[in-house]
């Protein structure tokens, strides 16, 4: 193992532009909010950060269509790296436009610079789980993410409720990386590497000829998909969810309902379909019954919710489980293959992937128009929302849009997504996806239940006090902007999308150089 | 070149976009300034458009995006614009902007002013972009899109109940035409895996492959549709209803464009129709009952835009038997002449309309000319158009069909349909003219000390002026007949037309005149009797490749046609000379009609049947459905799962309880549950 | 029991994992509980670094020190947050923060 350094081959910086530009947008904003004056903060440290993940996003384009891996197959830049990476660069973006009036004006006042240094951090956490190419890049990505979350849920410290929902959430937060970690470390064992293709192609050699597996290696998929399973929010490790996210300031649960949970599942396919892809019939079955389990305890939780973020939060949960049946009926047939030559997509996959970007719309905008309200002095429960159609009726429209896409009504993107992933499920021809697809199709119907009576309440309800007005500009753009999206491109550029979540498979065809470096 | 097609239909989309936002509360009663340049944008695109193709003749397209992209399959945004689409094109702008134009002065001071003013050019530009689609899908989108808008302005005084009962009835009329248009473009799909209209893979290049039972299967579905959206019987009924919207939205929908979306369907899908002699048959019989049907119902009719509207519907009749006998150019042209005198016609009837406050009733209408001499002199004008006479617009289009009915490839049904179409000719004449005679002559029926009528504003005058031009002149673009300006001009899209009816029944090609097959392969015209008049007359190419007619022909029924457009003029300016009383006009109506009176005057009692056969059936049923199946079964069995959903969610939520290590439990317990159900299951560890 | 082989400390750090998780689930002081997780993290690393002297590679040393960084940072976050939490509620009991639950 002992290498001259002269002859290491340097790292290819020109590979990893949007993370580099992430990952400045937080010095910046770290000395930023070091020295610059306080009243400053609001104004010029909003327009950097859009600013960066702008710029950042607009890098992305550098990565477009390449294939390659640097710092010793550490980091690398594929299909699934810019698809991912694009959408948690939307959902930051999303983010800054969301909580910018808010950190600033309510909750007391909380500090804006430190917020977006935060922000920019877990957003590159994630960044890194999106492009991460071995064991230990991914568990250093979760990590950096999820402290940075953590904060972030405490962030409005002087509410109880968000300092109770950040504890909760990182006791099990720290619990499940453990056991992740613990996996992690059971596949290195297993296979002697942790770069995700040296696994891979370990396990194809292994498991050639047996039929039942070391149970070591069982012992590591099952610890690693706990893991996963918490940081997506899947049950019966979801539990950390409805507090936490009850618990943060709204802009912040509207961010970690999309960006960790981009990151999760960028971590779960990084590490299932591409380094245990190979011992795939053993993760299948598990993950279709935790996508069951985890789609029909969101649903019907979330019926007797009269808290609005609650009932989202639970929702989110739901929303969890449809995208794991896009995992469950995973099928890329005869294996993988590590030397190139996959083609096209597998649809489960992509179809999980264009189901995170919709969610990402929808959901932060639900929570968008939550703390749009809160700006106007109402609550969060159902009745707070009574009568808004009269008194606020755009508010209202863009609510209705966000929770009819949640639903799965056409011809909005939520519709669009979920249709994806039934197709997909079907298309598997099995009967694990066959029911799947039934058990998506019948719990949205008891989604509409608790969907469709926030609209009720806001369209035939007398509202009950006149909100106070306030201006928000930055906010009302941002929900403007996700509403038209969640509307149009259901219909419009979803092929463009679909296709560009599709080059997902490209992940698997990185030839050796990855295991060697440069 | 063609990168502007866009911009047709986009300016009206902008205008629509910018009055419905904004129309509330910046742009209010201004809102004519954004709608009506914008149509006026796109008219001189258009007519860009028609130079452009009369310079060449290759069609224009422009890709704008793909739409739906599933595999293999695939539907392209993309414009279309060839020699027929032109013509529609300058159809529906040139009216559209007119009728713009028009409704400032109508609609002024109308609540709903700056609404108005959004759907009206929504409607342009759907109607903009069915003409200009280039596949049956995007074609069925906007056939849909005009509907709505249809929908949304016969509904326009929502509040009046008859105008919200109208909208439905044409809502619920169209679907069934749309159900069968739907189902027509699933067959074509499935018969020819494509939707595209041309093209290497595209229908009609492959029209021809298809068995005669597909072929017919699918034109009849087209025509169905294209039956509910033109008003052809069986689905005519909404089409009179629907003048209780405002009257530009009668003159520009439901009388100059989209009535006429399902006569451009046919003509644009003629490969297909070419192919089955059995629905062009349909096409033809059901064109020439409607137009004479709807002839007959408008001589004893009361309300002055109900008159126009079975008008209306006659001439559609006579556009659909054209197409059944194959007189592609004819249908056409009338389309096109038809368009400007009818749109006049109803400009016209809304400025009497507006001119006697609102007042609809001929009878309590009389000598109008004495107060509206502009309205009355343009509606002289459309109603000799509509007539049919010499040289009116109306008289050559006519003529033209009905020559091309007689000596059609389709006989003897053709002849028949001409005679059907020479008596609808006579009784259009005569009901034009009791129209004419009671409104604007006789004495008035009305008391002149109360009810002062008085003439329209300039805005609504001259758009009545400036239809009243093409409705006198336009119809010498098909002049010489079969050898006009219009039949070069439409020649390429029709030119392909040497296919043959499956079934051979060209030998009986041979017809009163002389006509001259033009066809290559075919080569069996017949120079048979009559032949004085010689075929020198027609050497040159005939415009339409089957029928090409003599002189003499074209004479021959010029002369009878004229004469009985005559003769129907004359009997009404006689029978309803000097009506003094609403009385005196129903008498006289009793007299002309004899016994049939009731019968015409109840519209042949088609409301009637239908309410019998499928109406009352139907909501018998549904009642039975609501109240035994729906509320005792299904209600039931829904209440009773969402209550039992929200019990078991109740219960379910304490599972969250709160504490952190119960959660650490779950979590720990799941993993503890999962190895050991993987361990036992998949292992040989404890074998 | 002959040789000290890779066995002996990978059931070492297994019992460690499995001493620390028990912790979590039964204590009731957050201190605690979050010390126990530090354990469990610890366990992890000697069953990397086992793994790496048996299979004679590098990357599980490496990972170890990632990990003993992360379990750095995150003492750092807990206490932070614990520290917020007993200002508001002067209590670090586990089962006294349930304000948020159904």
């Amino acid at each position: 193992m002992l290498v001259e350094l002269s002859n290491l081959p340097g790292p290819d910086w020109g590979l990893m532009l949007p993370q580099l530009a992430v990952f400045g947008l937080a010095l910046v904003l770290l000395f930023g909010d070091a020295f610059m004056a306080r009243a400053q903060h609001f104004r010029v440290l909003t327009g950097v950060s859009l600013v960066g993940y702008g710029l950042a996003t607009a890098l992305l384009w550098t990565q477009d269509g390449r294939n390659e891996a640097t710092f010793f197959g550490l980091f690398r830049a594929d299909g699934l790296t810019v698809f991912l990476s694009l959408v948690i660069l939307v959902a930051a973006l999303l983010t800054v436009m969301v909580s910018a009036s808010y950190v600033d004006r309510l909750e007391g006042r909380m500090p804006i610079g430190e917020f977006y240094v935060l922000l920019a951090f877990s957003v590159l956490g994630a960044l890194m789980v999106a492009a991460a190419g071995d064991l230990v890049m991914i568990f250093v990505g979760i990590e950096l993410s999820s402290l940075a979350t953590y904060i972030l849920t405490a962030f409005a410290k002087r509410r109880l409720g968000a300092v109770e929902g950040a504890l909760k959430y990182f006791l099990l937060g720290i619990f499940a990386s453990a056991i992740l970690v613990y996996g992690m470390a059971w596949i290195y064992g297993a296979t002697g590497t942790t770069d995700l293709d040296g696994i891979a192609r370990a396990l194809q050699t292994a498991t050639a000829g047996d039929e039942f597996l070391e149970p070591s290696l069982l012992l590591a998929l099952l610890l690693t998909i706990v893991g996963l399973g918490f940081k997506m929010a899947a049950v019966p490790f979801h539990f950390w969810t409805p507090d936490a996210y009850d618990g943060a300031a709204t802009p912040v649960t509207a961010f970690m309902s999309v960006v960790p949970k981009a990151a999760a599942f960028a971590a779960t396919i990084r590490l299932l379909v591409q380094a245990l892809g190979p011992m795939r019939d053993d993760w299948l079955n598990l993950i279709a019954v935790l996508a069951f389990v985890t789609m029909a305890f969101g649903n019907v939780v979330a019926v007797a919710q009269r808290n609005v973020k609650r009932m989202l939060a639970y929702s989110s949960i739901a929303h969890t489980g449809y995208m794991m049946v896009g995992l469950a009926v995973y099928r890329q047939q005869g294996g993988f293959d590590v030397g190139g030559g996959a083609t096209g997509g597998d649809q489960g996959v992509t179809s999980l992937l264009y189901y995170i970007l919709a969610y990402t719309v929808m959901n932060i905008g639900a929570f968008a128009v939550v703390a749009w309200l809160q700006h106007r002095g109402r609550g969060l429960t159902l009745d707070d929302f009574a009568g808004l159609a009269s008194t606020q009726p755009l508010a209202a429209a863009a609510m209705t849009v966000f929770l009819l896409s949640l639903m799965g009504i056409p011809p909005t993107i939520g519709f669009r997504a979920k249709y994806e992933v039934i197709l997909a499920a079907i298309n598997a021809d099995t009967a694990a996806g066959l029911a799947l697809a039934i058990s998506i199709v019948v719990l949205s119907a008891v989604s509409a239940f608790y969907y469709l009576r926030v609209v009720a309440v806001m369209y035939f309800d007398e509202p009950a006090r006149t909100p106070r007005t306030e201006s928000t500009p930055l906010l009302n753009v941002g929900i403007g902007a996700m509403a038209v999206a969640t509307l149009l491109l259901g219909v419009f550029f979803s092929g463009q999308l679909i296709d560009l979540a599709d080059r997902w498979s490209r992940a698997l065809t990185v030839v050796a150089q990855a295991g060697g470096g440069g | 070149m063609e990168s502007y097609l866009f911009l047709i239909p986009l300016l009206p989309l902008a205008a629509f976009a910018v009055n419905i936002l904004l129309g509330r509360g910046v742009i209010r009663d201004k809102a004519h300034w954004v709608a009506a340049p914008a149509v006026f944008g796109s008219w001189l695109l258009s007519i860009l458009v028609l130079l452009d193709l009369r310079e060449n003749e290759e069609p224009l397209r422009q890709h704008l995006f793909r739409w739906i992209p599933a595999g293999d399959f695939h539907v392209d945004v993309t414009l279309f614009a060839d020699q027929l689409t032109a013509v529609m094109l300058l159809v529906v702008t040139t009216v559209g902007f007119l009728v713009h134009v028009y409704s400032v002065g109508y609609m002024h001071g109308d609540g709903g002013y700056y609404r108005f003013f959004s759907y009206l050019p929504l409607f342009v530009f759907s109607m903009l972009m069915l003409v200009l689609a280039d596949n049956f899908l995007l074609l069925f989108v906007f056939w849909e899109g005009v509907g709505l808008c249809s929908y949304f302005l016969i509904g326009f005084w929502f509040k009046r109940r008859s105008a919200a009962n109208a909208a439905k009835k044409a809502f619920i009329v169209n679907r069934i035409g749309d159900l069968g248009f739907g189902l027509g473009i699933m067959w074509t799909f499935w018969t020819f895996g494509s939707i595209a209209f041309y093209g290497e893979e595209g229908v009609f290049a492959r029209a021809g492959e298809i068995g005669t039972g597909t072929i017919t299967g699918i034109a009849l579905l087209l025509f169905l549709g294209a039956c509910g959206k033109s008003a052809q019987f069986p689905l005519h009924v909404w089409l009179p209803d629907a003048m209780e919207g405002p009257t530009p939205v009668s003159a520009l929908i439901h009388a100059a464009t989209m009535v006429t979306a399902g006569i451009y369907l046919v003509a644009r899908a003629h490969p297909i129709f070419e192919q089955s002699e059995a629905a062009m048959l349909v096409v033809a019989i059901i064109g020439a009952f409607t137009a004479f049907m709807a002839a007959t119902i408008a001589l004893v009719q009361n309300d002055i835009k109900r008159v126009v509207a079975y008008s209306t519907l006659s001439q559609l009749g006579y556009m659909a038997f054209a197409l059944g006998t194959g007189a592609w150019v004819a249908a056409l042209f009338h389309l096109m002449t038809h368009a400007f005198f009818k749109g006049l016609l109803f400009l016209g009837c809304g400025s009497v309309i507006h001119g006697m406050h609102e007042e609809q009733d001929i009878r309590n209408m009389g000598g109008l000319r004495r107060f509206m001499p502009v309205t009355t002199w343009t509606f002289f004008a459309a109603s000799l158009a509509n007539a049919g006479l010499i040289p009116f617009a109306g008289f050559w289009s006519k003529d033209e069909i009905i020559v091309g009915g007689w000596i059609s490839d389709y006989q003897p049904i053709g002849r028949i349909v001409a005679v059907v179409g020479l008596v609808s000719a006579f009784l259009t004449a005569l009901y034009m003219f009791r129209l004419f005679t009671l409104v604007f002559f006789t004495r008035s029926r009305f008391d002149e000390a109360h009810l002062h009528p008085h003439e329209s504003p300039p805005s609504m005058a001259l758009p009545l002026l400036a239809l009243a031009v093409p409705t006198v002149l336009i119809g010498f673009v098909g002049f010489p007949p079969e050898d006009g300006p219009l039949h070069h001009f439409l020649e390429p899209v029709f030119a392909d037309e040497g296919i043959e009816p499956e079934g051979g029944e060209v030998a009986s090609l041979v017809a009163f005149g002389q006509e001259d097959g033009h066809e290559p392969a075919g080569g069996d015209e017949g120079t048979a009797e009559g032949g004085a008049t010689g075929a020198a007359a027609d050497a040159d190419h005939a415009a339409e490749g089957e029928h090409h007619v003599s002189t003499a022909t074209t004479v021959t029924f010029g002369a009878i046609s004229t004469a009985a457009a005559l003769g129907g003029l004359l009997l009404g300016v006689v029978a309803y000379r000097g009506a003094g009383s609403a009385a005196e006009i129903v008498a006289r109506d009793r007299a002309l009609t004899r016994g049939l009176y009731p019968f015409l005057l109840n519209k042949w009692r088609w409301d009637e049947l239908y309410g019998r056969l499928f109406v009352r059936p139907l909501s018998d049923l549904s009642t039975f459905l609501w109240r035994v199946v729906d509320i005792g079964i299904i209600d039931a069995t829904v209440n009773g799962v969402a209550t039992g959903i929200g019990a078991f969610s109740q219960r379910l939520r304490h599972v969250q309880t709160g504490l952190v290590t119960n959660y650490a439990l779950a979590i720990a317990l799941g993993m503890v549950v999962m190895v050991g159900v993987y361990l036992g299951l998949f292992s040989n560890l404890f074998r | 029991m002959g040789e000290l082989g890779v066995n002996h400390f990978l059931f070492l750090s297994a019992a460690l994992f499995i001493i620390g998780m028990m912790g979590v689930l039964v204590r009731r002081n957050l201190i605690i509980i979050f010390m126990c997780v530090e354990l469990m993290m610890n366990a992890v690393n000697l069953t990397l670094v086992a793994f790496a002297w048996e299979s004679n590679t590098m990357n599980g040393q490496s990972f170890a020190l990632f990990t003993i960084a992360v379990a750095a940072a995150e003492a750092a976050v807990g206490l932070a947050i614990i520290m917020a939490l007993s200002r508001r509620q002067s209590t670090i009991d586990a089962d006294e923060i349930r304000s948020l639950r159904d």
